[in-house]
Order: structure tokens, then sequence, then C-alpha cells
């Protein structure tokens, strides 16, 4: 099970209800723990989303003919 | 009802989501499939639209970059994970080019990229995707046994593409597998009555095969409309001959799927309750009472009562009394 990250006490049902909305049946059924916990892999889950694209991004422009090197990093990083 | 697969197949999902291990959030199972989709579509929605900005300026890139690069650079480099979501968003922002890059990825690669998809986009893109496109990476799906995100492929092909993944997908054992996890009932009972008939039956045949498709079988039967159920349940019980029906009932209890039998019994035709009626394994006292506590649980009382009606006068008294006290007892 995951361990919540320590930190000031926040109430992790009301803080999934704000992430994903206050009509979703589902989330009235978790815990607090169990909302903690949910919470904690969604984070996980937009840092590893975040990370991979971001060296994605680096890789591809890599990849790109020379010419087209110029343009795309400043289409993608202005 | 007869959710349990469906149920296993939404958590799997949200696992594949939030990328763990299905034990991981093994406890959620307790939501029912209803809550786990929804969960996990708000999940998904925040996923892609927290990236909505970057998928918005790798969207400009693309007339820099033909489609051949596209397709190369992403299978030597980029993970599935990205490719995936990433996909839907470039596919709907250049829908000419779908074709054209997909054709040029690999079976595998597709398969790789599939969980990832954002369901939002599949949805928009299906119609314009020719099926032989999909077919290999589809093959693909069933070769590794993905069953639960092929699945949701069928919950967006048009019918034309069903007709053809049905045409071009040889291993119908997979299909069946696939066909029991879509989510929505009335999704199901569209799915097979747009099938012709005679491919739907030898689909259902493939049931009898192993105890996971037997399962998968009857949770399929028992989730369509009832005239459908009684047609494809008389089919898959004339498969079978005697010893094969005891076969049959005898995995139907090991496999916890004595309440998918009733259901299907529910509807099923004299025929084939007579033969569920005579047949030496289910008449057996200890089968019996199974199937009485089975159906008292989920108050599902229909199949096993028509059942009753064939079954030698003594258990079919020990059946009738048996729902009448379970009965007397629920009220």
């Amino acid at each position: 099970m995951r361990t919540p990250k320590s930190g000031p006490k926040v109430d992790a049902r009301a803080a999934l209800r704000q992430r994903l909305g206050d009509d979703l049946d589902a989330l009235a059924m978790l815990s607090e723990q169990e909302s903690a916990e949910l919470l904690g892999l969604i984070d996980d889950a937009r840092a590893v989303q975040r990370t991979a694209l971001d060296a994605s991004i680096a890789e591809v422009l890599g990849r790109l003919p020379r010419l087209a090197r110029g343009p795309a990093r400043r289409i993608m990083f202005g | 009802m007869s959710g349990d697969l469906v149920t296993r197949a939404q958590l799997v999902m949200l696992a594949e989501t939030l990328g763990v291990p299905p034990e991981r959030i093994r406890h959620l199972e307790r939501l029912g499939a209803e809550n786990l989709r929804g969960l996990r579509e708000r999940i998904s929605n925040q996923l892609f639209d927290e990236q909505a900005a970057t998928f918005a300026r790798m969207s400009k890139l693309a007339p820099l970059v033909p489609n051949g690069l596209v397709a190369k650079v992403s299978q030597a480099i980029v993970p599935p994970l990205v490719a995936g979501r990433a996909a839907g968003a470039l596919g709907v922002d250049h829908p000419g080019r779908a074709k054209g890059v997909l054709s040029d990825l690999s079976p595998q690669y597709m398969a790789d990229c599939a969980p990832y998809l954002d369901q939002r986009t599949v949805a928009v893109l299906a119609p314009a995707i020719p099926p032989k496109l999909l077919i290999p990476a589809a093959n693909e799906l069933m070769r590794r046994k993905a069953y639960v995100t092929a699945s949701w492929f069928l919950d967006y092909a048009t019918p034309e593409a069903l007709l053809d993944l049905e045409a071009g997908i040889p291993d119908k054992a997979g299909l069946l597998h696939t066909t029991s996890l879509v989510q929505s009932n009335e999704r199901l009972d569209q799915i097979i009555r747009l099938l012709p008939a005679d491919r739907v039956a030898v689909i259902v045949r493939t049931a009898i095969g192993s105890p996971e498709l037997l399962t998968a079988g009857l949770s399929l039967l028992a989730r369509l409309a009832p005239e459908l159920t009684a047609d494809l349940g008389d089919l898959l019980f004339e498969e079978l001959d005697a010893e094969g029906l005891t076969d049959v009932l005898r995995m139907v209890v090991e496999q916890g799927a004595v309440l998918e039998l009733l259901v299907v019994a529910a509807s099923v035709r004299e025929g084939a309750l007579r033969r569920i009626a005579a047949d030496p394994y289910l008449t057996a006292p200890d089968t019996v009472d199974r199937f009485l506590v089975e159906a008292a649980e989920r108050d599902e009382w229909d199949g096993l009562l028509r059942v009753a009606e064939f079954l030698p006068g003594e258990l079919a008294a020990r059946v009738n009394e048996g729902a009448a006290r379970a009965r007397a007892k629920a009220s």
C-alpha cells in the first residue's frame, strides 16, 4: 500500500473531488486513505508522463533533418 | 449482473492508465465496473488535457516531418506511453495523415501504443481509419492475449470495421474473450446483431474449449437481450454431447459461473433445459444445493425454476421448496 506523503494534513477526499470533479459517484465510495493513495498514484502517473514526453521531444528533435531542427525547436520551445 | 469479468477489465484499464500493476489497486474492484470506468475516464482525460498545449505544439511540427520519418523515428525512440498519448491529438489535427503514418508502423508497435490512446480521440478517428490497417495490430493484441485493450476498440468500431475485424481475426477464441469484455450491454447486443449469425456461432462455440473461455462465453450470453441469449445458448448446448455437457456444468461450478448459467437457463428453450435437467452431475444433491445457494444469494431464480420443470419429481420439489423458502425469507 502506498504511504501518503508527509506534510500538512489535507483532506484527500476533497482534494480528489476537486481534481476529478464533484459529480463522480466513485469518489464517495473511497475512504480518506484510499483517496490519498489514488491522488498519489495520479501524481506519479503525471510525473512519469511529463518526463517521458520531455525526453521524447528532445530525442525526436535531435533526429529531425538538420534544416528542420531550428524551426522545430522554435515551435516547441518558443 | 454478470459483471465480474467486465469489472476486472475496467480495473486492468485503470491500472494501465495509472501505470501500476492491477494488484496495486485490486481493493478498488469493489467499486464495480461502472464506477471504475468513470474514475478511469476522468483520470485519463486529466492526464491528456494537462499535455494539451504540448500536443498542440507537436501538432505544428507535422508539416516539417514526412509520414515515413514520423513512423521511423517513433518506433526507434518514442516510448509507447508517449506515442499513444500523442497519437490521438495529432490524428485529430491531421486526419489525412493518420492513414499514412499507421501504414508505416509495425503491428507490434501499434499494439504497444494501444493501451495509452485517448479514447475520446479514438471515437473521432475510428471512422476514418481503414480496418485493414488495424487488423494486423488487432491480431497482435490477440497473440498477446491483450483482450482488455482490444475490447475497447470494439466500443468505437464502425459497423463496417466490425465486420472486417471479425473476418480478419482468425483467433475466434480471442474474439470471444474480447467481446465478453465490452463494457456496455447495449453495445454488446449491437455487435452480436451486426455480425452474421454463422460467424457468431463459430465464436460462441469456442466457449467449450477451456474453463476460461466457458466463463467468458457464459458471461457474454448472460448480458445479451433474452432472445439473443436463447439463440446462442441453444447453439452452445447443442454443441455438447452428454459427456461434454457434464464437463461444462462441472466447469461452471468450479469457475464460479453458476449465476451466468442461471441467467442463460432463464432464456434457452426447452430442448436445452431438458438436457441440463437430465445431466447426472447437475442432478447430484450436492450440485442442486450449490445452485440453490447461488440462486438465493443473487436472487436469480428464473433459470433454476425453469430447469426444475424438467427435473425428476423429488429434486424438482427440493428446488421449488428451496426457492419458496428463500423468497419468503427475503421478503
